[in-house]
């Protein structure tokens, strides 16, 4: 049955409101004047200039471009390993992998992130790059292990079987069939790591300090206080940034597909 | 024929046994089994350290009185009621409009998905404080909303909308829809539209084959998306902070505000616990009918 | 009497003499010489394999038949070692090799689904035991091409597993099972996921390859129609044990018990007291006497037993017409007539609640009408009688 006219048109409306924001936040730091005017007065580029010069701003964008690949290259470890122990391990249940894997998506971030904050002013990591990846890497840890572990259970044992009986050892398999296959998966789940710590507040803010701040501690604290153009235009970074990545994730597997397929 | 065999074997050199035959038949422990202590050491030092940390902080910093600061404090337990308020009255809201879309997404053409679905993405992958800042410019009382319905001469004075409930439940809304909607989304794909057309060919209108056919077996869906958005909602911090008025105090702001205002961490840290424990809650009750799984089941990659 | 072993000697020799065949290639292998030892598998207590005995000469293609429990796949896994026997010996070429680990046991394998490396192209697919058996990296691209060009599929190189048909992927799998030149080759139900007009022309081919190879092959399958088109020898297991281990003739014109009888082609048995020694020996059964054939042996008077004859050695006769004492004939009802192309099946319902079977040449002309009584007739001597 298809949809009726009332269903799609709302579907449409509601489609524009998703995507209005986001087009306000980008309108908006083009504007000319000091002013955050939608539609923008006049057209320029100078916020851009200002926020790609400004030491508060470079240094907060190194901040978190450090903050998050680290996050996410641990994250890419830990919830890998996590996968494979949850889908092959027979030491500990899968049950009680998979429930420590994904306990952080239920855990408010404000609660997790007052946990952080208390442990890491008492062992000094407060502060720095090392001490908000390591949180963050956990709040990345369940995307990775998701994606990777619904791409274990896809990768078929006979695939393995197959690879041991043609002469490899298990840790040949490992490294030339079993990774491979799931590699795609991880990098995904590594992205959308990147990506929750990339946007990432209220642990970010508990963990800064007067020199380390990451990009949305200062959106965060601009947007309260008064927010300019060159918020906007931050915002509208960080966002493309996000989607950047993400596109990124999700193409270049079905590029490379493309251009196998072309060379036969 | 098992004669010939037995011939044969006893024909058989002795092999020299390589492996000694005890070592042989114990399991090997699994190479899997190992790789993931590791990464369960990692998780339990820095995910379960700190959630311990809070538990023995709200029981000794300075002691169990904690607990009873936190529910004797009026501001706190407002923020509990104003919270679990707007978390239902948003969930409410994301279920209503996730419908419609869901449906349209599982069951429209191919460019009504596209569009559906790419305005979905772009929507989900601006950060949550992003697109709580585009609706403080929109709503602003000089905001384009007021701006535009004053030139349009519809108003004289711009209504106040942010600061308001209304604001608050519609940047959460907007925030936390597309869970519902994926979440939906997934079950009516699983729905086959057969069911609707047969329903259709035995005399049932469009109406009423969505409302007995299409609804009904969606419900699962929309009930883990619910319960998650619901979940999430409690724990908010960013958009009521920036959207609400400085009189509503959502859960995550009063134990900031404990933390970093009041410099009271332990009673931060029991009314972290109770919300911990709202949660955990919510999620063991809704998981023992709809399953836990399905309630996390969603990830930001599907 | 001469052992297995002795005949299949003058079967290879015959096969090695024969004019040189049409894939003449140095893939060509001596096969192994597969011997399985009184193999049990316990899984708790209850036994998927339970004391199966096997002696496969090389060279020879052994299908494991059985339905689905019988543990022909499970033995199949302990061949190829994914699983470990619970006893028993598995010995290759006159060595023990249940120690070995799988990657060490150098056999060539064929799965039901196909099993091929998703994120490699064919080329690399069939380069992959080459690389691990450490072949001269200049040799491989040869063994490759000949491999390929072995399953027809020169050409396909550099496609992805996913751009190809199950046919052709199934055929890449066996190139790859046969490239490094195994001398033996498992195959687990390597044709289950094709369409039948597919299987059967794989099936001869396999078989073709498998002879000019001259590799030993062990292949499982619930296929009886497979299993009697493409093996020398057949293993028919039920319920973790050896049922008979034989030729596809033996097994089908001699099958030693009711379990044989049931699941090698259409049978229609009956079951009954026997009386009277060899000759002229009649089985009585709730449907009537039946006679024994002369080869029946004498120990079976007085016990039960069962006789076993095949629908196409039936006959369809009016119920008026005149029987000779000399054949068995059992009356009832023509129930269906069923058109199978080259054959007709008829079903007739016995007098005293059997149904019975007939397969007839469809060319014949069939002069009976549905709800019509009919006997059925058989001579005794195409029968076949056995202990209950």
């Amino acid at each position: 049955m298809k949809p009726g006219f009332t269903v799609k048109a709302i579907g449409l409306l509601m489609a524009a409101i998703f995507v209005f924001p986001t087009i306000v936040v980008v309108g908006t730091s083009f504007n000319a004047s000091t002013l955050i005017l939608f539609p923008p007065k006049g057209w320029s580029t100078k916020w851009y200039q200002e926020i790609f010069t400004t030491s508060k701003w470079t240094d907060a964008f190194q901040a978190s471009l450090k903050v998050a690949v680290l996050a996410a290259i641990i994250a890419m470890v830990v919830g890998t390993l996590l996968a494979f122990t949850a889908a092959r391990g027979k030491l500990i249940p899968s049950s009680v992998v998979t429930m420590l894997a994904v306990l952080p998506v239920v855990v408010p971030t404000v609660v997790a992130g007052l946990g952080f904050y208390i442990v890491a002013v008492r062992i000094d990591l407060s502060g720095g790059v090392l001490g908000l990846a390591l949180a963050h890497s956990v709040l990345g840890v369940p995307y990775v292990f998701i994606n990777v572990l619904a791409a274990l259970t896809a990768v078929e044992r006979n695939v393995e079987e197959a690879a041991r009986i043609c002469g490899a050892s298990e840790f040949v398999t490992l490294q030339r069939i079993t990774l491979p296959l799931i590699a795609p998966a991880a990098v995904i789940g590594g992205v959308l790591a990147f990506i929750g710590s990339w946007d990432e507040v209220i642990i970010a803010g508990f963990l800064n300090s007067p020199t380390f701040h990451t990009l949305p501690v200062i959106i965060f604290g601009e947007v309260r206080s008064g927010a300019e153009p060159s918020t906007s235009a931050v915002a509208s970074t960080v966002t493309l940034v996000s989607v950047l990545m993400l596109g990124i994730a999700a193409g270049v597997p079905a590029l490379r597909r493309k251009k196998l397929w072309r060379k036969s | 024929m098992t004669a010939v065999i037995e011939r044969d074997i006893e024909l058989l050199e002795p092999q020299p046994d390589k492996a000694p035959g005890f070592l042989a038949r114990i399991p090997r422990p699994s190479f899997f089994s190992w790789i993931g202590i590791p990464a369960l050491v990692f998780m339990a030092l820095v995910f379960i350290v700190p959630l311990v940390v809070i538990l023995t902080k709200s029981f000794t910093d300075p002691g169990p009185q904690n607990f009873s600061d936190a529910v004797n404090s009026g501001i706190f337990r407002r923020s509990l009621w104003t919270t679990i308020k707007m978390a239902f009255f948003v969930t409410i809201v994301c279920l209503l409009v996730s419908y419609p879309y869901a449906y349209a997404m599982a069951r429209g053409g191919k460019l009504i998905v596209a569009v559906l679905l790419g305005a979905l993405m772009l929507s989900f992958w601006t950060s949550t404080l992003v697109r709580t800042y585009a609706w403080q410019i929109l709503l602003n009382n000089t905001g384009v909303i007021n701006k535009t319905l004053i030139n349009l001469g519809l108003i004289d004075e711009p209504i106040q909308m942010i600061r308001t409930n209304f604001s608050v439940y519609l940047g959460m809304a907007h925030v936390l829809a597309p869970f519902t909607i994926l979440t939906l989304y997934a079950q009516m794909r699983t729905i086959k539209p057969e069911l609707e057309q047969a329903a259709q060919v035995m005399g049932a209108r469009p109406s009423v084959a969505f409302l007995r056919i299409t609804l009904p077996l969606s419900l699962p869906g929309a009930a883990a998306g619910g319960i998650l958005v619901f979940v999430m909602a409690l724990g908010f911090y960013i958009t009521p902070q920036i959207l609400g008025s400085s009189r509503d105090t959502y859960i995550g702001t009063a134990i900031i505000q404990q933390v970093q205002v009041f410099l009271k961490t332990g009673v931060g840290a029991a009314e972290s616990l109770i919300l911990l424990g709202i949660v955990l809650l919510v999620l063991l009750v809704a998981g023992k009918f709809i399953g836990i799984g399905r309630i996390l089941g969603l990830n930001k990659g599907e | 009497m001469t052992t297995v072993r002795d005949e299949i000697q003058k079967e290879t020799s015959t096969v090695e003499a024969m004019p040189a065949n049409e894939t003449e290639t140095s893939l060509k292998t001596a096969g192994a010489w597969v011997q399985l030892n009184d193999i049990v598998k316990l899984y708790g207590s209850t036994p998927a394999v339970d004391g199966v005995s096997l002696d496969i000469p090389p060279g020879q293609f052994v299908t494991l038949l059985g339905a689905s429990g019988s543990g022909k796949t499970t033995l199949l896994r302990i061949i190829a070692g994914f699983l470990d026997a619970t006893s028993g010996q598995i010995v290759i070429d006159r060595k023990e090799i249940s120690r070995v680990p799988v990657h060490k046991r150098h056999i060539g394998m064929v799965f039901q689904n196909y099993a091929l490396f998703p994120h490699m192209t064919v080329e690399k697919n069939v380069a992959f035991p080459l690389a691990r058996q450490k072949v001269p990296r200049r040799a491989r691209k040869e063994m490759i091409a000949e491999a390929l060009a072995a399953v027809h599929l020169t050409g396909y190189e550099n496609r992805l597993p996913r751009e190809l048909s199950g046919g052709q992927q199934q055929r890449v799998a066996l190139a790859r099972a046969i490239v490094a030149r195994p001398r033996l080759l498992l195959m687990d139900e390597p044709l289950g996921a094709l369409d039948r007009r597919l299987r059967e022309s794989l099936q001869i081919e396999i078989r073709r390859l498998s002879r000019d190879l001259g590799l030993t092959v062990i292949n499982v399958t619930h296929d009886q129609e497979e299993a009697l088109t493409m093996s020398d020898r057949i293993a028919l297991l039920a319920d973790g044990k050896l049922v008979q281990y034989g030729t596809p003739e033996e097994l089908y014109s001699n099958p030693s018990n009711e379990v044989a009888a049931r699941f090698i082609g259409e049978s229609n048995i009956f079951t009954g007291t026997v009386h009277g020694s060899p000759r002229g020996a009649t089985l009585s059964t709730s449907a009537g006497q039946i006679i024994l054939p002369d080869t029946a042996s004498a120990e079976l008077n007085g016990n039960e037993a069962r006789i076993v004859v095949r629908p196409s050695a039936v006959t369809v006769v009016k119920a008026s017409a005149a029987i000779d004492q000399s054949v068995c004939s059992m009356p009832g009802t023509l129930i269906a007539n069923i058109f199978a192309g080259d054959s007709r099946k008829v079903v007739v319902d016995g007098d005293h609640g059997s149904e019975l079977i007939v397969r007839m040449d469809a060319s014949e002309p069939f002069g009976f009408e549905v709800g019509e009584p009919v006997v059925l007739t058989w001579k005794p001597s195409a029968s076949l009688a056995m202990v209950a």
